[in-house]
This record gives structure tokens, C-alpha cells and sequence, in this order.
């Protein structure tokens, strides 16, 4: 394996790649940094350029623009509260709220150490473990995802604190949503209204930029003009007691993400969910999340970019593609006429161990740029919002336009970005409706696969070790919580009357005590 | 209880409302598509049905929570408690009044697409907002606007071949 090692990182460090790796690393920043051009579309838009390249050469370009759009999302979700991605939805609850005490320097330097640490992790065990991961990957059948997606809606269920209540509704209304379209069973057009665009569905992406960008928008605008942030110096550069707080979530994130991004389909979004709820829950200061916890920032980065990693094992060993991202990806292995498989790892040791050394370089690149560019893009926050509210809706609407050029999208962004509005009006928690909304589409689809395998009976789910051992963890994840404080003779009942309720999932704190 | 507090309750009560009868609406809608198919495997009208009863199930808990104010009385935003005014010295009914219109200015641009194309509506609605809403200065607004759309161009339609709608103007 250190031969291998060494064979990737003399293939990533040449002159050559090393330049397509920074170039990828800087333009998918760029990429990241407009609403909704995600990594897929980035890459996409992107190969056509690197089909001049090496094979190696242009997947390294490529493999840089995936994390480095990764990382341009998340300086938009800690800044002007707009994830580029599903996945940096959960950054968005204790990143922005970071960002309008001031700290925004720290929250984008923690996501970028904690994305550079996830990948050395990832690395490190993709190196050791990715043909039996992939195995394992091979024995995920339908019934063992729609276990996963259980899993899932348990987080939500979990840490929605006082307004649980809240959160499952917008998880069920996300899950509602998610149906519209062309039902994955038999074809049939629901809710559609006769509409050509509504048949592929509601699109997630141009969903989340509504909620998100333009319903912080109108929310802010009625609120009222708040101060520029002037935060010191000091202020807007990580500490060291940052960054030991940060470790533990870190270390679990990336473990958890890895775990999560070997399985085909579940992918980087329900990674960072999860990693926020368990961090939530096993956190000294679980009651500071969601209102700008750094731990809250460093857990889902770590995940997500672990799991934007370890996509790459199903998707180099099975030539299954483990997210979004990873599809075009194999679109281009096949441009370039690589074969992934089981037997990559061996016919081509060159391209695959330098693709991920290049990983790790690509994500030194990135914290090296990054680490002393945070408090600069931070400073961006000092615009008057009066000057950047109608800039930020300028480019959520063209961001929406172009990610199929399809002006659909841009009335879903206009629509959507009124129910965001009367959703932060009324205290109603945005993320786990677009949890709900991403995996509601693929619990559907795993349940119909599980009825199909079970001839109609959905119950084997039930009788597969993987899937029941899921589904118990889910099951351990709602109400084991509960269970401990009443074995401890906690109590575990409702709050006493007067208490303070616990602020629900993404749910807007008061912009009083928010605002510096 | 202040007239803005009954006002936003009032609101929480619609909304919960209408998610109520949305989850009815997808129940019923889901139940004609049917829930299963001929040979007994789940048809497409499950997970509407599904989720349409549980929303319709929630929506009425939470509507009910809400009127009968055992929902933690949840007495809306600070905000909502007085008239609050902001460093530009805009009060709330002030700050209602813009948020509606730079909606509907968001309207207007969005149809003006077709006429002006996207560049160009897009940029005078920065401008208008800038100018009309925020009463900022002409010549800074109309530079930003004009920045904004070169950048646009430059990124989405140099770079990544986006091709935005030019409208009637060709622009």
C-alpha cells in the first residue's frame, strides 16, 4: 500500500497536475460561491475543458472543482445564509448565526480545516479499506437503504428539540413535495397539473435557494436594516480554544461521513444531517446549536466532505456512482475510456492512487487559500444589506436559471422564496424540510424496490441483519434518549411548565440577540 | 396581547391550516392514484396518501395547539411586540410596506424577462430597489447595477455558456 502511496503522490505533486489541481481547487471555489451551481453542475459545465488533458490530469482538474465547489458553498451558507448544496444545509443553522455575531473568520476556517482533517481520514481509509467497503457497499439493497432513509427522518425526529412537532411536519411536507412528478413505480404523473416541467419533479436545488436565499431576503427586509458587522480582527481569525472545541466533532464527522459516503445513494446530505444530530446530542453545549455552535459548522463539513471522498469507493470499485457529483464523474471515466470496477485498483494503480493523493493536495490547496482568506471573505458582511440584498437575489435567480436552463426553475426559486419567508415568520424549521424533500424521493423509490423484492411485502425489511440492525439504531437514536434519563430518574417528560422550549432545527433565533 | 401579536397568531393559525388541508388534499389525491398496484406491490398514490394524512394529522394538531394556546404561547417575534424601528429609523408598518414592494418588484422582473431579457430586467430591479426602497444614492446604485450585470455576463455567459433569455431587445 505505501508503494501505492507513493506512486499517487509522485503522479499528483508533477508540475502539470499540480497547476490543474490548484486551478480546479480555485474554480470550483468560484463555482461554489454562486447559488446554485453546485459541484455536479460545476463539473459538468467543466468537462468539455479537460478533454484535451491526460486521463489522470483532467480527473484530478475535475476531482479539485468537486471539493473546491463543495468549499464555495459553504462560504455562501456561513455568510449570506444560501447553501450551494444539499449537504451544506446544516451549515447554514450555526454558520450564519456565527457569521451575525461576527465570527463568520472562524466558522469558514473551521470548515476548512475540518474538510482538510475529513480527507486525510478519508484517505487514509480509502486506502485501506475501500475493496472491503465496496463488499459491503455490494450487500445494500433496497430494503437496507430505505432502512438508512429511516434513519435519516429519525435525526430530525431526534434533535428538533421542543417543537418536534414543527420539524416532522416540514419533514412530512418536504416528503410531499418530493412526490411530485413521475412516480418511480409505474410511471404515473402526479400532481403535475398538466405541466411538462412539473413531470422530473420539484427540483431541490432551486427549492433551497428560495428558502433559503430569497426567504433570508424578505425576512431581513422586514426585520429591518441591521448595523454592518465591524467585528475586530481577533474576532474574524480562529482561536486555539476554537479549534479544541472543534476536535471531537471533527474526528466523528469524518468517521461517520466516510461510513456513510461508501453507500451508493445516501450520499453527502443525510452524512451532515446525521453528524449535526449526533453532535447535538453527544456535545458538552448541545444547547448552543443553532445558535452558533462551532461545533455545528465543524461537524457537518467534516461529514460531508469525508462522504464526498468516500463516494469515490462505490464509485471507482463498483462503477456505481455514490452521489450526484460522482455520476458526471463516471460520465467522464468513460469519455476517457477508463473501466471502473473491481479490478481499477489493479489495472491502473497510476490513476486511481494519484486521484487520491491529489485529494489530499487539493485540500492542502484548499486550507491554504482558505485558512487566510476567511476573515477577508468575511469582510464582505460589511456591505450595508441594502446594497447586497438585491445583488444576492441577482444571483440566486440566474444560479436557478442556469443550473438546466430552464426558466421553471426560476419561479420555483420566486415561489419557494415566499413559503421561506412565512416559514422563518412563523418559527417553522427549513431543514428538515429539505431533508424530507431529498430523501423523500429515495425512501420511495427503495420502498417500491423493497415491495418489489418481497413480492408486495415490505415487512423483510424486518428480516435482513443490515437493515433491521439500521432500523434498531434508528429506533435507539428517537428514543434512547428518553430511555437513559428515565432509567437515571431524569424524568424524560414534558418540560416543566414555564421552561424555555428548545429552539427547533433551523429555526431563525431572535435577530436581536443574533446581531452584533 | 398587542393587535401585531393577535395579527401573527392569526397568521400561525392559516398557515397550520392550510397545511392541514394541503395534507387532505394529497390524501385524496393519493388514494386516486391508488395505493396499490394489480399484483399488490405499492402503487404511486402510497407515499402521497401517506404523507398527505400524516401532514393533514400534524396541521390539525398544530393548528389546534395554536388556538387553543397550549403550543407554549409562542408570542410571535420580538419584533411583533412594538413598533420597532431600525438604524434607518424605518418602523415596521414601514418595513412591511417595503418587503411587498420588493416582491412585487421581484414579480415584475421575473415577467419582464420575456420583454427586457434577464440581464436587463434583473439590473433595473437592482437599481429600482436600491434607488426606490433603500433611497440610496443614483449614481453608486446605478453602478452597482451596471457592475452586477457585466459580472453576470461575464461569469454565466463567457464562461459557462449559460444562455440567458435576451428578450425582445436582443440583450
Amino acid at each position: 500500500m505505501v508503494d501505492n502511496i507513493l506512486l499517487g503522490f509522485q503522479t499528483a505533486l508533477s508540475p502539470e497536475n499540480l497547476l490543474l489541481c490548484f486551478i480546479g481547487v480555485f474554480v470550483g471555489t468560484v463555482i461554489g460561491l454562486l447559488p446554485g451551481l453546485g459541484s455536479s453542475t460545476g463539473v459538468a459545465v467543466l468537462i468539455p475543458l479537460t478533454l484535451a488533458f491526460e486521463p489522470v490530469s483532467a480527473l484530478i482538474m475535475l476531482a479539485g472543482i468537486y471539493y473546491g465547489a463543495q468549499y464555495g458553498g459553504t462560504i455562501t451558507s456561513v455568510l449570506i445564509s444560501t447553501p450551494g448544496e444539499a449537504a451544506s444545509v446544516v451549515t447554514t443553522l450555526d454558520g450564519y448565526q456565527m457569521a451575525r455575531q461576527g465570527r463568520a473568520g472562524p466558522a469558514l476556517a473551521i470548515a476548512a480545516i475540518g474538510s482538510f482533517v475529513a480527507a486525510i481520514i478519508s484517505l487514509v481509509l480509502l486506502g485501506l479499506v475501500a475493496p472491503p467497503m465496496a463488499h459491503f457497499a455490494l450487500h445494500f439493497g433496497p430494503p437496507e437503504n430505505m432502512a438508512v432513509m429511516v434513519l435519516g427522518f429519525a435525526t430530525i425526529i431526534s434533535f428538533s428539540g421542543e417543537s418536534k412537532l414543527k420539524g416532522l411536519t416540514m419533514a412530512v411536507l418536504g416528503v410531499l413535495i418530493a412526490t411530485v412528478g413521475v412516480d418511480p413505480a409505474g410511471g404515473t404523473a402526479r400532481f403535475t397539473f398538466d405541466s411538462v416541467s412539473m413531470l422530473s419533479g420539484i427540483p431541490y436545488v432551486q427549492v433551497m435557494i428560495g428558502l433559503f436565499a430569497v426567504g433570508e431576503v424578505m425576512y431581513q427586509i422586514r426585520e429591518g436594516a441591521a448595523a454592518p458587522i465591524h467585528a475586530r480582527f481577533k474576532d474574524m481569525v480562529i482561536s486555539r480554544a476554537d479549534i479544541s472545541r472543534s476536535k471531537g466533532a471533527i474526528l466523528r464527522g469524518s468517521g461517520l461521513g466516510f461510513l456513510l459516503g461508501c453507500l451508493p445513494g445516501a450520499g453527502s446530505t443525510l452524512a451532515s444531517f446525521l453528524a449535526y444530530g449526533v453532535e447535538k446530542r453527544v456535545s458538552k453545549r448541545g444547547d448552543e446549536f443553532g445558535s452558533g455552535a462551532i461545533e455545528g459548522v465543524a461537524a457537518p463539513e467534516s461529514a460531508n466532505n469525508a462522504a464526498a471522498n468516500a463516494n469515490f469507493i462505490p464509485t471507482l470499485t463498483l462503477g456505481i456512482p455514490g452521489g450526484a457529483t460522482t455520476a458526471v464523474l463516471l460520465g467522464a471515466f468513460t469519455i476517457y475510456g477508463i473501466q471502473p470496477g473491481p479490478l481499477l485498483f489493479n489495472q491502473q494503480p497510476a490513476l486511481v492512487w494519484g486521484l487520491l493523493a491529489s485529494f489530499f493536495i487539493g485540500n492542502v490547496l484548499l486550507l491554504i487559500m482558505n485558512l487566510p482568506m476567511a476573515p477577508v471573505f468575511a469582510q464582505m458582511l460589511r456591505i450595508p444589506y441594502g446594497y447586497m440584498y438585491p445583488l444576492i437575489l441577482f444571483t440566486s435567480f440566474v444560479g436557478a436559471y442556469a443550473i438546466d436552463n430552464n426558466f421553471f426553475g426560476v419561479w420555483i426559486v420566486f415561489v419557494f422564496g415566499l413559503v421561506g419567508y412565512v416559514m422563518k415568520r412563523f418559527d417553522l424549521p427549513m431543514a428538515p424540510l429539505v431533508l424530507g424533500l431529498v430523501i423523500g424521493a429515495l425512501f420511495e423509490k427503495a420502498l417500491v424496490q423493497t415491495s418489489a423484492m418481497g413480492d408486495g411485502n415490505v415487512g423483510i425489511v424486518f428480516t435482513r441483519p443490515i437493515s433491521l440492525t439500521v432500523l434498531l439504531l434508528a429506533a435507539l437514536f428517537v428514543f434512547g434518549p428518553t430511555l437513559v434519563k428515565r432509567l437515571r430518574g431524569g424524568g424524560g417528560g414534558p418540560p416543566a411548565p414555564g421552561a424555555p422550549p428548545e429552539k427547533p432545527l433551523g429555526a431563525p433565533t431572535d435577530p436581536e440577540e443574533s446581531r452584533v | 396581547m398587542t393587535a401585531a401579536v393577535r395579527t401573527a397568531r392569526a397568521g400561525e393559525v392559516a398557515v397550520f391550516a392550510g397545511l392541514t388541508l394541503l395534507g387532505a388534499g394529497a390524501f385524496l389525491g393519493g388514494l386516486r392514484y391508488g395505493l396499490f398496484t394489480d399484483n399488490d406491490r405499492i402503487g404511486p398514490g402510497m407515499m402521497p396518501a401517506v404523507a398527505g394524512a400524516l401532514l393533514c394529522a400534524l396541521g390539525a394538531v398544530l393548528t389546534f395547539r395554536c388556538l387553543t394556546g397550549s403550543d407554549g404561547g409562542n408570542e410571535g417575534t420580538s419584533r411583533d411586540q412594538g413598533d420597532g424601528v431600525d438604524i434607518l429609523g424605518r418602523t415596521q408598518a414601514e418595513r412591511i410596506r417595503h418587503l411587498w414592494i420588493v416582491f412585487c418588484l421581484l414579480l415584475l422582473a421575473i415577467l419582464a424577462v420575456a420583454v427586457l431579457g434577464f440581464l436587463v430586467a434583473f439590473g433595473a430591479f437592482v437599481l429600482v430597489v436600491s434607488v426606490y426602497v433603500e433611497r440610496r444614492g443614483a449614481i453608486t446604485s446605478l453602478a452597482i447595477a451596471v457592475g452586477a450585470c457585466v459580472v453576470i455576463y461575464l461569469v454565466f455567459e463567457l464562461f459557462l455558456h449559460v444562455p440567458l433569455p435576451t428578450g425582445l431587445l436582443g440583450v
